[in-house]
């Protein structure tokens, strides 16, 4: 009798759990704290229907129960602590069943195998689209294998036993997904998933250190800057803190093209400003081209678009579906016309204050048309006018400013970025300096126009001498942007 | 112990989750769809119902006057079965059956000795705008609850498809467009699919909108320059316009395309062209040149005709006005001739030429012999119905509505009687009354076929393959 059999054994359980847990710590603070932007994301686009037609679905297609389970699964990815808990936890388990079968032939070493199979699969979920079904297959699979090995074991009389399991398997669990993983963590993606959450979810100073962080020039977050500052009324003050490229810094790109995460962040300016089929249309396009068609986040946009709309039948189809789900159907209940509350209410009032009374036909990527008919119904949207006019500024075309100044804001004393465009415009039209004194610009600003004026008459349009003290002002940007 | 507990939290889930009957105020018990008032034909499926405000394991029975079949209330739904609902509409025809629960009634509907012709093909598309993602061309069988996918965007590359078009009905004979790389119209006909590319030198786009001759030689096409746009106020959404377009007829004999001065000028847009079941006539759509997007609510297209030569395929040299848009107000669209040449039925909107994303956009019925219009307003709902087909045996048309949430169309079919009456609209019945309620795609361009079409998505996968050059294949 080999008395070190019971000992070798113990030793590789401890081996094996050991292991197991210190990968499901890892994994854990990694999902938790380090990439959560992304699993959030994947529960916002999609939507587990408690109804029985979608749910007999499952059983018509292949990976059933994988898919059933993982869609279960996902809609608590809205949590970021139970995301990573069960995500964790799935991905150990792969390993710790990798380990499981593989263990009675290679003993101590089936951790390896165990471990990269672990490591392939953890790439694959940093994926923006991988489902956790996917993983799930594999773990059904591998378990599957397992219980095939057990029961061979048993005698071959077991084999028809072990084929049903083995067909029951692929039924349940599928063939698995063997795309080959790509990449692994971008946390530039996350990043930008982070913001449009911490908008989603009004964290604005979150949302506003989190933009700080990020690196100038890129055009994704200089549009959710300037959002915050349009939201905040302080797009003046803030416009060229950091660089601006043209029209594309202010409203994000909705075109064949844009991925569908972009597509459907274009709606929130929209939504803001009041433009409720511009932001129909990105919202409607993004849940579209997302990888399910469908989510629980774009459905409630859309719900909320119709509600301001005043298309209530439009807004039930919506709260329909989110009434099927568990974690929306109160909100859903909340803004049906028969429950709807005080808050939602009151919330229905301001967004439809400014709303547009008259029509217009423009193209789907007429940005500029859109602002106009928004102010041409209320010249007292602040969002829509500061969008407005800080795209004449980025275009460089400080005639339309003018005009569009006059035309929707004519009291407003100029401050901040509109102040010093004002001075661009005058110095263009030579409006005498009494005239210029008397526009209400603060004498700081004149000053420092004057300044400018001078040192890039001395520096012979060198930009590198001015940037220090006037990188800046809209008369910098005016002068060396590339961006128009 | 893990996996019995997630188990149990599945169960509980689904328990708590899916429908609980919620009583109204009144006790009472509603159902939907409604399809009260309703003239079906004695071979359509079952009309399952969604019922709110009945217990769960309530019977709910159909009533005839000699025979009746019931089914249980399960989570909300009623899922009658089907032999025995066909058993009992085919003892029923003429008859008025009576649908009621616990004694009181909800609905009652009239079963038609009339059938509908067995096969329905339609697109299902999301509401995306001007751009599309995973579209398909799927047939259903109205006596049953089976579908086919004819072509999706799986076996395509995604690619854009649209308007299956049966010829006067026959399985046999239809066609479609699929577009991009290895796209073209393909035809089915005489047991073979074929691609053909119907787009000329002179036309900027391939064909668009189209029609069958009844010989199965011909098809008469417009090809439409569309632009899409955003419409700014409330539920508006959408104005689709056309920059230009023209006419053509295709000869699938001989691969040539026709046109004639009076359907390709400049002075003037041609869209949706159709042919009379005698093949002497093409009907379409004519407004007088504007300038677009500014004036397109003085956009007003009126029905004409122009005369037609199967022997020669040429077009006639004069155009007679069937319906003045001046005259009559609002502008015509997708204009469908009855199989006895006898109505035309067509779409009314206040202006424009894209009905589905005009709310106000009307079916509208045109005696050909007396030039009365009859508005039916038992067709009428709160959003558009449009792109309309008739069955074969001109007793049954199928169109597309958005009435209900405005956003998502439904195919809705309602029976015209030999005098021209129609009856009450009734919604495309589904095994599961609730799928409506829960899916985010239209059913689009609803085309009736009295037959299954004779090819497969597989068939459609493989001509397009044969034709995309190497290099271009994913």
């Amino acid at each position: 009798m080999n008395t070190n059999q019971p000992t070798v054994g113990r030793r590789l359980r401890r081996a094996e759990w050991g292991s197991a847990l210190l990968v499901a710590l890892l994994l854990f603070v990694f999902f938790r704290f380090c990439y959560s932007a992304h699993l959030v994301h994947r529960e916002q686009f999609s939507l587990f229907l408690l109804a029985p037609e979608p749910l007999t679905a499952y059983a018509r297609h292949p990976a059933s129960l994988a898919r059933l389970l993982g869609d279960f699964l996902t809609q608590f990815f809205c949590f970021p602590t139970a995301a990573a808990v069960i995500l964790a936890l799935t991905l150990t388990l792969v390993g710790v069943a990798t380990f499981r079968l593989l263990s009675r032939w290679l003993r101590g070493w089936a951790l390896l195998p165990a471990a990269a199979l672990v490591a392939v699969e953890f790439v694959r979920q940093c994926g923006l689209t991988y489902p956790l079904s996917s993983s799930l297959q594999l773990l059904g699979l591998l378990l599957a294998a397992d219980a095939l090995v057990r029961l061979l074991r048993r005698g071959w009389r077991r084999v028809l036993l072990c084929l049903l399991l083995a067909a029951g398997s692929v039924w349940l669990f599928g063939w698995g997904d063997w795309s080959r993983p790509k990449g692994g963590p971008d946390f530039r993606v996350e990043q930008m998933l982070a913001a449009d959450q911490d908008w989603h979810a009004g964290r604005v100073e979150a949302l506003q250190r989190r933009l700080d962080r990020q690196p100038a020039g890129d055009t994704y977050f200089a549009c959710w800057r300037n959002l915050l500052s349009v939201a905040r009324g302080r797009l003046g003050e803030t416009l060229l803190d950091g660089p601006q490229e043209g029209l594309n810094s202010l409203f994000l790109p909705v075109n064949p093209t844009t991925p569908y995460a972009v597509l459907y962040a274009a709606n929130e300016a929209w939504f803001l400003m009041g433009d409720m089929t511009n932001a129909e249309h990105a919202a409607m396009l993004g849940m579209v081209f997302s990888p399910s068609a469908q989510g629980a986040r774009p459905l409630m946009r859309l719900a909320e678009i119709s509600l301001v709309n005043g298309d209530e039948a439009a807004a039930d189809k919506y709260l329909d579906l989110l009434s099927h789900t568990l974690l929306y159907r109160r909100w859903a209940a909340d803004r049906r016309a028969a429950s709807r509350t005080p808050e939602v209410e009151r919330w229905l009032r301001l967004k439809r204050s400014l709303l547009v009374q008259t029509d217009c036909v423009r193209a789907t990527i007429d940005p500029l048309r859109s602002l106009r008919h928004l102010l041409d119904n209320h010249p007292e949207n602040p969002f829509a006018l500061d969008y407005l006019l800080a795209a004449d500024l980025l275009n460089r075309d400080v005639e339309t400013f003018a005009d569009d100044y006059r035309r929707y804001c004519p009291q407003r004393r100029p401050d901040g970025v509109w102040a010093e465009a004002w001075l661009v415009y005058y110095n263009a039209h030579s409006v005498p300096p009494r005239e210029v004194a008397a526009s209400g610009i603060d004498g700081e600003v004149l000053r420092a126009f004057d300044d400018y004026v001078r040192q890039w008459k001395t520096a012979g349009g060198n930009a590198s001498s001015l940037r220090d003290r006037f990188g800046r002002t809209y008369w910098y940007y005016f002068h060396f942007s590339d961006h128009a | 112990m893990r996996s019995r507990f997630c188990l149990l939290l599945l169960l509980a889930a689904l328990l708590t989750g899916c429908d609980r009957p919620s009583s109204s105020a009144d006790g009472s018990v509603a159902c939907w769809p409604d399809y009260d008032g309703a003239v079906v034909p004695c071979n359509i499926a079952p009309l399952n119902i969604c019922v709110d405000g009945a217990r769960s394991g309530s019977m709910v029975t159909v009533t005839a006057a000699e025979g009746s079949l019931s089914a249980r209330v399960r989570f909300g739904r009623v899922r009658f079965p089907e032999r025995r609902w066909h058993r009992l509409l085919a003892a029923a025809k003429g008859d008025t059956l009576r649908v009621g629960i616990g004694g009181s009634e909800l609905f009652s509907f009239f079963v038609s000795p009339d059938s509908i012709d067995a096969y329905l093909t339609y697109r299902l598309i999301a509401p995306s705008y001007e751009v599309w993602d995973d579209v398909a061309i799927v047939e259903r069988c109205l006596e049953d609850f089976g579908e086919r996918i004819l072509s999706d965007g799986a076996h395509t590359d995604n690619a854009c498809m649209n308007c299956h078009t049966h010829a006067f009905g026959r399985g046999d004979l239809s066609f479609f467009h699929l577009r991009g790389a290895g796209g073209g119209t393909l035809v089915s006909r005489d047991g073979r699919l074929q691609r053909f590319t119907l787009q000329a030198d002179s036309m900027p786009v391939a064909a668009t909108y189209g029609d069958w001759h009844p010989s199965g030689r011909y098809a008469v096409f417009s090809w439409n320059c569309v632009v899409p746009a955003l419409r700014a106020q409330g539920s508006r959404r959408m104005e689709v316009y056309d920059t230009a377009s023209d006419l053509l007829v295709a000869d699938f004999d001989t691969g040539a395309l026709r046109t004639a001065p009076l359907v390709s000028g400049t002075d003037a847009f041609e869209t949706f062209p159709t042919f009379s079941p005698d093949g002497r006539w093409i009907y379409f759509c004519r407004a007088p040149f504007t300038a677009l997007p500014d004036s397109v609510e003085q956009l007003h297209y009126s029905l004409v005709r122009i005369a037609f030569d199967a022997a020669t395929g040429c077009l006639g040299d004069t155009l007679e006005t069937v319906w003045d848009a001046d005259a009559q107000g609002g502008s015509a669209s997708f204009p469908k001739l009855s199989p006895d040449g006898r109505r035309l039925l067509f779409c009314r909107s206040d202006f424009g030429t894209f009905p589905i994303w005009h709310r106000e956009t009307t079916l509208q019925m045109l005696n050909l012999a007396t030039g009365c219009v009859d508005s039916l307003p038992q067709l009428a709902g709160d959003a558009s119905s449009s792109y309309h087909s008739w069955s074969s045996d001109g007793r049954w048309i199928a169109f597309a509505s958005k009435r209900g949430d405005g956003q998502y169309g439904r195919v809705y079919f309602a029976h015209v009687a030999a005098d021209g009456t129609v009856s009450t609209p009734f919604l495309l019945p589904q095994r599961d009354a609730q799928h409506d309620r829960l899916f985010l795609k239209s059913y689009n361009i609803p085309d009736l076929g009295s037959s299954p079409v004779p090819f497969s998505v597989r068939d459609v996968q493989r001509l397009r393959r044969d034709a995309t050059p190497p290099a271009s294949r994913r």
